[in-house]
């Protein structure tokens, strides 16, 4: 097995200059997959917000769990590219790396002069992708956005939540799906894009990515239903029956599309009189009895605890998932059985895990994840700008006293 | 030397020909997004078995069927019936002349259609076969069946996605988009290790691994022993930070504070400069602690503007602000309009609908949409006698014995 078949981004050098999530979890998945990434921190005392943002898996110094999330692997360097000496040191890490995924706010980049174009007339060979909340060009170029901004900006969050959550609260705000999903998603969005413009190996590109378009892209059945005629809401978005029930000891997702599945659920309840009425064999009918259903459905689940109902539903071939959290997730024996965690390496004691990448590359069944986590900002300034740029370790005590590095 | 500013005008995948066998949501959406960035893509579908989005579903609460143009747009269309031996015998000779096969059935279908991988390696062996599933292909729980709900529900992210003090929520369209694009990139990252190697491989998909990785934080954390919690829109110590009510029926404006200088800036945006003397929102810390009034106070604000002339005057000021989008407003937004995110399709009887279009922004006429999505067997021709070789006779035998079709 050669290193490309495990590693088939070996060789690959991209610099990531990302204080945000989007552009640096697209560089952990092509570094996941054997690319060499140098992600740059700005040389201030705090460095990269994230490695404070909570829930912090470790306090001195301190470890966000996000941090760490989207960093394993990755070797971390200080450059201030705001002033000459360290634009000009950027320049010549650039002229070593094939790709440079970047986030600078526009206004950043004109005074630094990195914008994509410069950075495009300058490396020819380069492919420069620029992710921003909205992207480098447009009128909303210059606004900043957090992750909750992105994903609203989008469609799906004027459709979340449905079904129970919105039954139970129909008016309150709508919400935004957990934590920092819509940057997660602009950053897989991001990796499409470096991975297609590496694929199409014409040399270099600039790729202005916006972390709304990505996610408007995930909205395709937003825009269809439009198409159809309907605009989307919160409320009409529910499904018929089935959604989200709660059982003794939790919750668990039930969807039946299928006549079959259908019949697995009357078997599956033991056949109650209810569900024997022949109407209900007619899918349009059993829409039309839905809230009816779905009272029968919930009285039943409610004594009984979500193992028990994953079971049956398993044998009945009814699609029912558990609402699992994520010590369920971190503890699954599915995953177990497809060694889906990988450790980061944080060099203490703490045995943290991390999902891999959610594919495999058959017959190999290697996940692709993990690595180590740099705890110190800067902890290979030494390894890049001595051995791979060649400069002395004088210039290096020179440029870290002035806060270049 | 060369303009660099001259576009290129083959797409990144230009030359690469998918056939589709995939149905419902995950699977079509990936081969879209790969067509997007220039693959061919050959939709292969049975009069017997019409894709799941063709058919109606009254359990998603409307009559018609589920959704097919948008993921169809771009793709050439052919129809075959895989369960006659000739069928499945024109579908390896197919794919013997392209590069991926894409396919989203249950662990095992493939199999019994004589399609496994195994099978077409023997007619392509360097074929890249990409297939999605609910839990992968290999595993205790591969062979259940699945849903988008289901498997964000299995994976984590609709446990940690809802209002604190509600249930979990089910994650729709978007978890089987979000899957598609990261078997897009998956898929990619295949052909070029397949450039690289001269092996092909079978992608193994998992949907649900797609869902722990949009949660990975919480998944490190856990493996901390930190237990996360849904947090509803909040994001800890950060205050204002949520989805506001504005003027109007359903109108809702995100807002997001990170520093003082925004605070103080939506603080002179809604009129209220007596916030910034009130004790209560004097910092960071104690807008946390106060939360809940600031909540009330801010939407109180808020509910008196109009949701677009206020998002509008916030962004002039450069504050983390965005509307909450529906389709309407998607497809109204001038900024996603400029970036061709967003485009209007004319169908062959001049009738149009919106669909997604530059959402990576590769340099003008590279990519996006060009094809109104097809009819059934549309491309037959093309497919059969340009591609197979076949005669006008064989293919009215065929057709007429019910193979293609």
């Amino acid at each position: 097995v050669t290193d490309e078949l495990v590693r088939p981004l070996s060789g690959v050098t991209l610099i990531e200059c990302c204080d945000g999530v989007a552009g640096a979890y697209a560089a952990k998945m092509l570094g996941d997959l054997g690319a060499d990434v140098i992600k740059i921190e700005t040389p201030t005392e705090r460095g990269n917000e994230l490695r404070r943002q909570p829930p912090l898996v470790s306090m001195a110094p301190p470890l966000g769990a996000m941090f760490a999330f989207l960093n394993g692997g990755k070797t971390f360097i200080t450059l201030d590219v705001g002033i000459p000496t360290g634009r000009a040191l950027f320049a010549e890490l650039l002229g070593q790396a094939h790709v440079l995924i970047y986030d600078v706010p526009v206004e950043g980049r004109r005074r630094c002069d990195i914008e994509s174009g410069a950075l495009r007339r300058q490396f020819p060979e380069l492919v420069v992708v620029s992710i921003l909340p909205y992207g480098e060009s447009g009128p909303r170029s210059g606004v900043p956005a957090h992750s909750v901004n992105v994903f609203h900006a989008c469609g799906e969050g004027a459709l979340l939540p449905n079904g129970l959550s919105y039954d139970l609260f129909p008016g309150r705000p709508p919400l935004t799906a957990y934590g920092q999903v819509g940057s997660l998603q602009a950053g897989i969005g991001a990796a499409v894009a470096v991975m297609a413009a590496l694929y199409a190996s014409v040399g270099g590109q600039v790729l202005d990515l916006s972390e709304q378009d990505i996610n408007v892209g995930l909205s395709g059945m937003t825009l269809q239903r439009f198409g159809d005629g309907v605009t989307e809401n919160r409320r009409i978005r529910s499904y018929a029956y089935g959604g989200v029930i709660e059982c003794s000891d939790g919750f668990v997702e039930l969807l039946i599309l299928e006549q079959r599945q259908w019949l697995g659920l009357v078997e599956m309840m033991g056949r109650p009189g209810w569900a024997l009425d022949p109407r209900l064999e007619d899918p349009q009918q059993r829409a039309t009895a839905g809230k009816t259903i779905n009272q029968q459905l919930r009285s039943w689940a409610r004594d009984r605890t979500v193992e028990e109902i994953t079971a049956l539903a398993k044998r009945s071939g009814v699609p029912v998932g558990a609402y699992a959290s994520p010590e369920d997730v971190l503890n699954s024996r599915h995953e177990a059985s497809r060694d889906f965690f990988r450790p980061l390496d944080v060099g203490d004691a703490m045995n943290l895990q991390a999902p891999a990448l959610p594919f495999r590359f058959l017959p190999d069944r290697t996940a692709f994840g993990g690595g180590r986590v740099r705890l110190i900002r800067g902890e290979d300034n030494e390894d890049v700008f001595l051995k791979r740029l060649g400069k002395s370790t004088e210039d290096l005590e020179r440029w870290l006293s002035t806060g270049v590095v | 030397m060369p303009d660099v500013h001259q576009p290129k005008t083959t797409p990144p995948l230009d030359g690469v020909r998918i056939v589709d066998f995939t149905h419902h949501a995950a699977g079509p959406y990936a081969t879209f997004f790969l067509t997007l960035l220039g693959a061919e893509c050959i939709k292969v579908e049975s009069v017997q078995r019409l894709d799941i989005g063709r058919r109606p579903h009254p359990v998603y609460g409307r009559p018609g069927p589920a959704g097919f143009e948008q993921p169809m747009a771009n793709k050439l269309s052919a129809t075959l019936n895989l369960k006659d031996p000739r069928g499945a015998a024109l579908a390896k000779r197919l794919v013997a002349v392209s590069d991926v096969v894409a396919e989203s059935f249950r662990p095992g279908v493939m199999e019994r259609l004589g399609l496994a991988y195994a099978d077409l390696i023997l007619v392509r062996p360097d074929l890249v076969m990409l297939s999605i599933s609910s839990s992968g292909q290999f595993g205790l729980d591969s062979a259940d069946p699945g849903y988008a709900p289901i498997f964000s529900a299995l994976g984590g992210l609709g446990y940690l996605t809802g209002y604190p003090d509600g249930p979990p929520v089910e994650i729709r369209n978007m978890m089987d988009n979000v899957t598609g694009m990261n078997a897009a990139f998956a898929t990619v990252a295949a052909l070029y290790r397949r450039r690289r190697t001269g092996q092909g491989c079978h992608v193994d998909m998992s949907a649900r691994e797609v869902a722990t990785n949009l949660v990975g934080d919480a998944i490190a954390a856990a493996s901390a022993g930190l237990a996360v919690q849904r947090t509803g829109n909040a994001r800890a110590y950060c205050a204002p930070y949520g989805v506001y009510p504005c003027a109007g029926e359903d109108r809702w404006l995100s807002i997001c504070v990170t520093t003082d200088a925004e605070w103080r800036g939506i603080a002179a945006s809604l009129g209220r400069p007596d916030w910034l003397h009130d004790p209560r929102f004097a910092d960071a810390s104690t807008r946390w602690q106060n939360r809940a009034a600031l909540d009330l106070e801010v939407s109180s604000e808020t509910a008196k503007h109009d949701r677009d002339v206020l998002a509008g005057r916030m962004q002039e000021a450069r504050l983390p602000v965005m509307p909450s989008l529906n389709a309407q407003d998607l497809v109204a937004d001038e900024h996603l309009r400029g970036r061709d995110v967003i485009v209007e399709l004319t169908g062959p009887e001049g009738q149009t609908r919106h669909s997604l279009s530059a959402v990576w922004q590769f340099p003008a006429g590279e990519a996006g949409v060009a094809r109104w999505p097809p009819t059934l067997g549309q491309d037959n021709n093309y497919v059969f006698k340009e591609l197979l070789g076949l005669t006008d006779d064989e293919v009215a035998g065929l057709q007429g014995e019910g193979v293609l079709a």
